[in-house]
């Protein structure tokens, strides 16, 4: 315990601290000691008893104040250590709009192999990024669901915990109808505003369809992907043998298909961008698994250590305080 | 001083007080928490975001605040003073719909996560206006009923349902399947207001008038007035009991943790209880008892001085 952190203790229970004047009960004379004795005059001044008496009336009072203090539970709850870490920022950008709830297309069945139970897109989403937030607690976390609307669930936290919550909600009930993937990517790259750069960033967005996003619109992430230094990931989620293979779409293929759209536009960026097609769990958990690797640098960050209690060197403190008093009782001087 | 001498003086009557409280003091340190069976509470609460949540027609501490402020304000409330080893998880719903956002999360250990993710609910997450009240109940429920552990839900709304319900219809799904209890918690004024109106960007565009809402229309005529909202208790009410849940009207977190805190929604569970204030606190009153000022008959003790003297 060092000078600065005596200055931020916190008390559990603040209230026990309304106690503290009891400590200046020993203060007031106490007429048990006293003796009827008709004149003082005669006898010699006792300095040194005096003294003795006003350190053991001093020794009483630290000794109630420290108890009083003690039963005060004190602590310090904000503790950070800054550790250097590997990993990233990551801003999970997840659609959860109705067509997530559906099954995902699985890869023609070989001979002998047999068949799987089904599983919704949202499910195999879900595994795959509360796998990686297992695997990697350093990485900090963002969640944002989207459709219509950008939903924030979880802000960045050192919490993985509520990320891991929030992937278990994404996969409650169905979701509303229609996207707007525009302004989720928008509100993603804001919550990278104004935090300052302590490692890599990405943006992993979710979504099994497209979107063909307006001028402003482009403008507004180019802009935003550049100002803040954000890699972008895309998952697409391939729904059915119709949905197109973007990575092998060449830069002159009609961008009539909305993810055609997204894919293209997103390429032309200034800023690194990678798209992973998933059309089942164990591509879902490659892509995851490689976004893992490729955002594996020097990362700082604050970790928290639990809230620290002080409330025993203050027992051990009254404890002493009490030892010292019963022992000052003791001396008599004989100097007559 | 002889060390027998030092013993004897040190073991003296008033003396004995002062060590006792010593050696309770020095045995507090070396207490280590005991469980003990103790009251917790999980709790998935579902907070109303359609439009007419943006009425401001409620006072907290002295200022007015939207419906959906002031029943974000009540959750933050009860978050604080749910005893660790509860849990709490939320919800949103508008139109037709509730999501659940966070499924429950211990309270004492994920404080900060839940106050932070509690902070970005609000009208910009509304991804359909409108509002079929009964849906969302039906769906908060069913998530609840869907959790590991079991949770009772805490549904926050002004009862106003748009369009509004035809007479005789329901408008909630059968909920007795689901085990699920809780409260159903209406906010807002008693005075019909005018709703604000927000274009997509959540910015203010005046109010909702007459002619941009669904009437309700009772043999062929209009009743109207859906365009202005109130805190709608017969609505609510009649929800309630359709759905078993206890419909309470907040006027204050106190109001809301005392219902919260009732057996009906509590679960026994063992929780690590620091007891080491125990015999710290029976130290205290050893040592305040010890130094306590008190009178004494100075005459009664000269008196008994003197017996001594004369049996000497």
């Amino acid at each position: 315990m060092n000078l600065p952190e005596l200055f931020q203790l916190d008390f559990g229970l603040p209230w026990v601290l309304l106690l503290l004047p009891l400590a200046l009960t020993p203060l007031f004379e106490r007429q048990r000691d006293s003796i009827g004795i008709p004149s003082l005059v005669w006898l010699p001044a006792d300095t040194l008893g005096q003294t003795l008496r006003k350190v053991g009336t001093c020794v009483a009072a630290v000794c109630l104040a420290t108890l009083i203090i003690a039963l005060a539970q004190p602590g310090t709850s904000k503790n950070y250590i800054e550790r250097i870490g590997r990993g990233a920022e990551l801003s999970v950008l997840m659609d959860r709009s109705a067509s997530m709830d559906a099954e995902v297309r699985r890869h023609q069945l070989k001979p002998g192999e047999q068949a799987r139970p089904s599983v919704s897109k949202n499910q195999v989403v879900k595994e795959a990024l509360s796998w990686l937030v297992n695997t990697r607690p350093d990485n900090r976390y963002a969640l944002t669901l989207f459709n219509v609307s950008a939903i924030p669930v979880a802000p960045f936290s050192d919490d993985e915990a509520l990320i891991l919550a929030g992937l278990a909600a994404s996969g409650i009930g169905r979701g509303p109808n229609k996207t707007n993937m525009g302004l989720a990517l928008v509100s993603a790259i804001e919550q990278f505003d104004g935090r300052s750069y302590s490692g890599s960033r990405a943006i992993l967005l979710v979504s099994d369809g497209g979107a063909r996003l307006d001028d402003t619109t482009q403008q507004q992430i180019r802009a935003g992907l550049t100002r803040n230094n954000i890699s972008l990931y895309f998952i697409y989620i391939q729904s059915s043998a119709n949905s197109p293979d973007l990575e092998t779409v060449g830069p002159d293929a009609e961008d009539v298909v909305e993810e055609i759209a997204l894919h293209q536009f997103f390429q032309q960026l200034g800023t690194e961008y990678r798209v992973f097609q998933a059309n089942d769990p164990e591509s879902m958990k490659e892509a995851v698994q490689e976004i893992d690797q490729q955002q594996n640098l020097p990362l700082a960050y604050l970790e928290q250590i639990p809230r620290v209690d002080y409330s025993r060197w203050f027992y051990i403190a009254a404890a002493i305080c009490c030892l010292v008093l019963a022992v000052l009782t003791t001396i008599r001087v004989h100097r007559l | 001083m002889n060390p027998l001498m030092f013993i004897k003086k040190l073991f003296s009557r008033p003396n004995r007080i002062v060590l006792l409280a010593a050696l309770l003091l020095l045995l507090t340190p070396l207490l280590k928490p005991v469980t003990i069976e103790r009251n917790v509470y999980t709790f998935q609460i579902g907070f109303d975001i359609s439009q007419s949540m943006n009425v401001a027609d409620v006072r907290t501490n002295g200022e007015l605040a939207t419906r959906l402020d002031y029943a974000k304000t009540m959750a933050a409330g009860l978050l604080q003073s749910l005893p660790c080893g509860s849990h709490v998880g939320w919800s949103v719903f508008t139109g037709r719909r509730t999501l659940t956002l966070l499924t429950p999360l211990e309270v004492c250990a994920h404080y900060d996560g839940l106050v932070s993710s509690l902070a970005s609910v609000s009208g910009s997450m509304r991804w359909n206006n409108g509002s079929s009240i009964g849906k969302g109940i039906h769906q908060i429920m069913r998530a609840a009923d869907e959790f590991s552990a079991p949770a009772s839900i805490i549904f926050m709304t002004d009862g106003q349902e748009a369009p509004p319900l035809e007479q005789g219809q329901r408008g909630v799904p059968n909920t007795d399947k689901f085990e699920v209890s809780g409260m159903l918690v209406g906010v807002g004024g008693s005075k019909p207001v005018p709703i604000p109106k927000t274009d997509p960007a959540g910015n203010p565009i005046g109010f909702w008038s007459a002619t941009d809402v669904v009437q309700r229309v009772t043999a062929g005529s209009r009743i109207g007035g859906e365009e202005l909202s109130k805190r709608d208790d017969e609505r609510l009410t009649s929800l309630a009991r359709l759905t078993n849940l206890e419909f309470v009207v907040l006027d204050s977190v106190d109001n809301l943790v005392s219902e919260a805190k009732s057996d009906s929604f509590a679960a026994r569970r063992d929780t690590l209880t620091d007891i080491r204030w125990i015999p710290a606190s029976l130290a205290l009153l050893l040592l305040l008892w010890h130094f306590l000022p008190r009178y004494v008959d100075i005459t009664a003790v000269q008196r008994r001085i003197n017996v001594s003297r004369q049996t000497q």
